[in-house]
């Protein structure tokens, strides 16, 4: 590659950088739901799913919310984005029917009462379920969220991964508080 | 031998090649170290880009890793991740950017200064004699996240470089040390051969003397310098006589023996600067500088013919020993190389025909007669076709009857503007050239033919040809003589072959199986001036000799010099004893041929009964004279 090239490849992704910087990376002073859905698309960024889940080619990839409405509106915002080039389609959902076909399940503070069921539902479907809620989530998701010395963690429990057959990167687990 | 300058004569062409051999070997150190130069560079460029490579890779690991840790926010993972870099000594210092520019983690080597750098303002790769800067955006699935800033110093690639660099650099010296003594010894060995083909280029590997091509270019110089300093120069040729014998008798092993010798004498005689050089097998020469006038040169050559009359003693032998020496001076016998060598050779020669053992000056009767020599040859290659050459014949008497029993044929040669030129002068240069061979061949042709006439009219008179050492040399002798008896009808019998001894002697071996060929012809030889040299006696039973002459010079003073009388009576009786009749030649008185026929002689020729007479005269002669007849017994031959 000529250097030309190679600086105008740079600035292509400099330039890539200003545009997504809103989306990409949780600046200090953006809100927590911002945070949290900017998180929950990084989540989905390391995460593979069983091939059946991944069956057709340019179909979305659906995030499932349950959650406040200043939260769902957060997540909704991630639709503007792409995910390994596949589009991303954020579904609020109310019953736990609902929670079929979704690749991502988030439960935010009142989807408290249906989780149980709703993880019932889900077990076996290969969705990242992935929560906000503290303490007695974290042994029943994927991946809970939560926030410590004002910075946000997470915690990965591997045995529902592995049961929801997810891989998660190496990457992924290196960075969370805990992973068991 | 030395030259003016002090140095051996061929080795002054040598200070070139010494220097050659030392640009040699600059230009191969230069070659090598530019080589070496290519090679550290080559090197640098490889290790460097080895460097670069390493560090793109680490950059990559790096990137990827932190990708996680930017997106999470995640500081002590990217810290963690970036100390990964301890590892690998040649990164100095190591940042994380987010995408906004901000600081997000960062890695310094111990001791390393820190560093603040906008990731905006720095290019993804520059690379300075010290350091290596790199920066790279860090993505995860496509998406940047932030940027990586990374510094390598080159302190580890100098370090391995300044290895190499002295690994080459002892390699090179090694090499050039190595190439240095095979040089030098090459040259060294190349120095010997080329002095030991200017030794034999300019010096005779026998007598250890310069040769002639030596003596060439020193009389050349010598020359110079005396024309530009008007002085003399004495030049001195000085041949042995006879050299020829020894080597013959007692081989070359001998006749080198002598040579060396007789050079050591020679080179012992000169005085300090003078050389002696050998320029032919037994030629010597010497040049002389500094001689006043020509009665000091005698003095010289008088000391050479002095010094070498003494006995030598070479290989056991006790040899004498005699020289002859021609003398030319410049300016008085010549100007220029060409004339003065010619003259002393000239004046050489001239020595050798007054009897050997002396020494001669040049002077301008030699030049005349040389010239005189030149023109007589000339006309000597004519003589045959203009038809100059008479043959005269000398009758041979039985000495108990009075009778004419044979001739001896002898050439004669009537010069068209000189009148009658001697045998002595002509044969000898007839015998040089080679011309004796055809005008022998004339001779011969012409006796028989002329015998054969006086035989027809029943004359019994044999005719005695004259053949020359040269002749029998000659392959087809013996075919040519039966050719010219077959043409001429002459019966065999009537021809007899005279040689002297020694020509006989020195062909023996390889002509002796032809000989009898003529005897089975019924020729037979005479052996001429018997006693002259060496009278073996063993030749006269292996030969078909059939008659001795004995020589005039015996003949002369008898019957008054007792010695002569003896050596005379003695050898008829010799004879006798062999059954070979006997010729005395030279008779010019009564009482020598009366004391030869009381003493048994056969046969006698002199002027006492004819001198050579030409063939019309001959057969006059047969008519006043008692001429043996056919049918008479002659009991004298065999």
């Amino acid at each position: 590659m000529t250097l030309r090239g190679l600086s105008k490849t740079i600035m292509f992704f400099l330039g890539c950088l200003m545009v997504v910087k809103a989306y990409a990376m949780p600046p200090g002073a953006v809100s927590e739901y911002e945070l949290k859905a900017a998180y929950l698309y990084n989540f989905a960024l390391f995460t593979t799913w069983p091939p059946e889940k991944m069956a057709a080619d340019g179909s979305a990839i659906v995030f499932c919310v349950i959650a406040q409405d200043a939260q769902v509106a957060s997540i909704s915002g991630l639709q503007s984005k792409k995910l390994r080039d596949r589009s991303i389609l954020v579904r609020p959902i109310v019953s736990p029917e609902d929670g079929r076909g979704c690749h991502v399940l988030f439960i935010g503070a009142n989807g408290a009462e249906v989780l149980p069921q709703l993880l019932e539902v889900v077990r076996d479907a290969g969705a990242l379920t992935v929560t906000d809620i503290a303490d007695f989530a974290r042994k029943d998701t994927v991946i809970s969220m939560a926030i410590e010395n004002g910075r946000l963690a997470f915690d990965v429990n591997l045995l529902n991964a592995r049961r929801a057959r997810l891989t998660l990167s190496s990457k992924l687990l290196k960075l969370a508080r805990s992973a068991n | 031998m030395k030259t003016n300058t002090g140095l051996p004569l061929w080795f002054a062409q040598k200070t070139g090649p010494i220097n050659h051999w030392r640009m040699d070997l600059v230009v191969t150190a230069a070659a090598l170290l530019l080589a070496g130069i290519v090679l550290i560079v080559a090197e640098f460029v490889i290790l460097r880009s080895s460097l670069l490579g390493e560090l793109n890779v680490q950059m990559r690991i790096i990137g990827d890793n932190s990708g996680a840790a930017l997106m999470f926010n995640d500081r002590a993972a990217a810290d963690e991740i970036l100390s990964t870099l301890q590892a690998s000594p040649s990164v100095d210092i190591a940042i994380l950017y987010t995408p906004q520019g901000k600081d997000f983690a960062s890695y310094r080597r111990l001791g390393v200064e820190a560093l603040t750098v906008s990731p905006l303002s720095v290019r993804s790769q520059r690379v300075t004699l010290t350091y290596v800067e790199y920066i790279r955006t860090v993505e995860v699935e496509g998406i940047p996240v932030g940027t990586l800033f990374m510094r390598a110093n080159m302190r580890q690639l100098y370090i391995q470089l300044l290895w190499y660099v002295g690994t080459t650099v002892m390699v090179v010296m090694t090499i050039i040390a190595a190439a240095a003594l095979l040089l030098r010894r090459m040259r060294r060995v190349v120095a010997h051969a080329e002095e030991r083909v200017g030794y034999l280029a300019y010096y005779d590997t026998v007598t250890h003397l310069p040769n002639r091509h030596a003596f060439n270019e020193r009389f050349e110089t010598m020359l110079g310098e005396a024309r530009a300093n008007t002085q003399n120069l004495t030049l001195l040729f000085l041949d042995l006589d006879d050299f020829k014998v020894v080597n013959d008798t007692l081989g070359h092993h001998v006749g080198d023996s002598l040579l060396k010798t007789v050079a050591e004498k020679l080179s012992a005689c000169v005085r300090q600067g003078d050389a002696v050089y050998r320029v032919g097998g037994d030629e010597f020469a010497m040049i002389l500088p500094n001689v006043l006038d020509r009665e000091n040169a005698v003095i010289i050559a008088e000391k050479f013919i002095r010094i070498l009359n003494r006995p030598l003693s070479v290989e056991g032998h006790t040899l004498y020993v005699s020289a002859s020496i021609g003398i030319s001076m410049y300016p008085q016998d010549g100007a220029d190389t060409t004339t003065l060598l010619r003259n002393a050779d000239a004046a050489m020669y001239s020595a050798k025909e007054r009897g050997k053992n002396n020494f001669q000056h040049f002077s301008e009767e030699m030049h005349e007669k040389t010239s005189l020599r030149l023109a007589l040859e000339g006309d000597l290659r004519l003589a045959l076709e203009r038809n100059e050459f008479e043959v005269h014949y000398q009758p041979i008497v039985a000495l108990a009857s009075g009778e004419v029993v044979a001739v001896e044929a002898l050439l004669r040669w009537k010069h068209p503007e000189k009148g009658m030129i001697s045998p002595n002068a002509f044969i000898p240069l007839a015998e040089t050239t080679g011309l004796i061979v055809p005008i022998g061949e004339w001779v011969l042709r012409t006796a028989c033919l002329h015998a054969q006439t006086w035989h027809a009219q029943g004359h019994e008179v044999q005719v005695s040809v004259n053949l020359s050492g040269r002749q029998f040399r000659e392959e087809p002798l013996i075919d040519t003589i039966l050719h010219i008896l077959l043409e001429t009808g002459l019966d065999p019998s009537m021809l007899m072959l005279e040689i002297t001894e020694s020509v006989l002697m020195e062909h023996a071996e390889s002509t002796v199986a032809r000989l009898y060929r003529l005897k089975d012809m019924g020729i037979y030889l005479s052996i001429d001036d018997f006693g002259t040299g060496y009278s073996s006696m063993t030749y006269l039973k292996r030969f078909p000799v059939a008659k001795l002459k004995i020589d005039q010079s015996f003949i002369r003073d008898i019957p008054d010099d007792s010695e002569d009388v003896a050596i005379t009576t003695a050898t008829i009786q010799m004879a006798h004893g062999l059954k070979l009749p006997v010729v005395a030649e030279g008779i010019e008185t009564q009482a020598q041929a009366d004391f030869l026929r009381e003493h048994g002689c056969d046969l006698g020729q002199g002027y006492l009964f004819s001198r050579p007479i030409n063939f019309v005269a001959l057969m006059e002669f047969f008519e006043s004279t008692p001429v043996r007849q056919k049918l008479q017994s002659s009991g004298l031959r065999k």
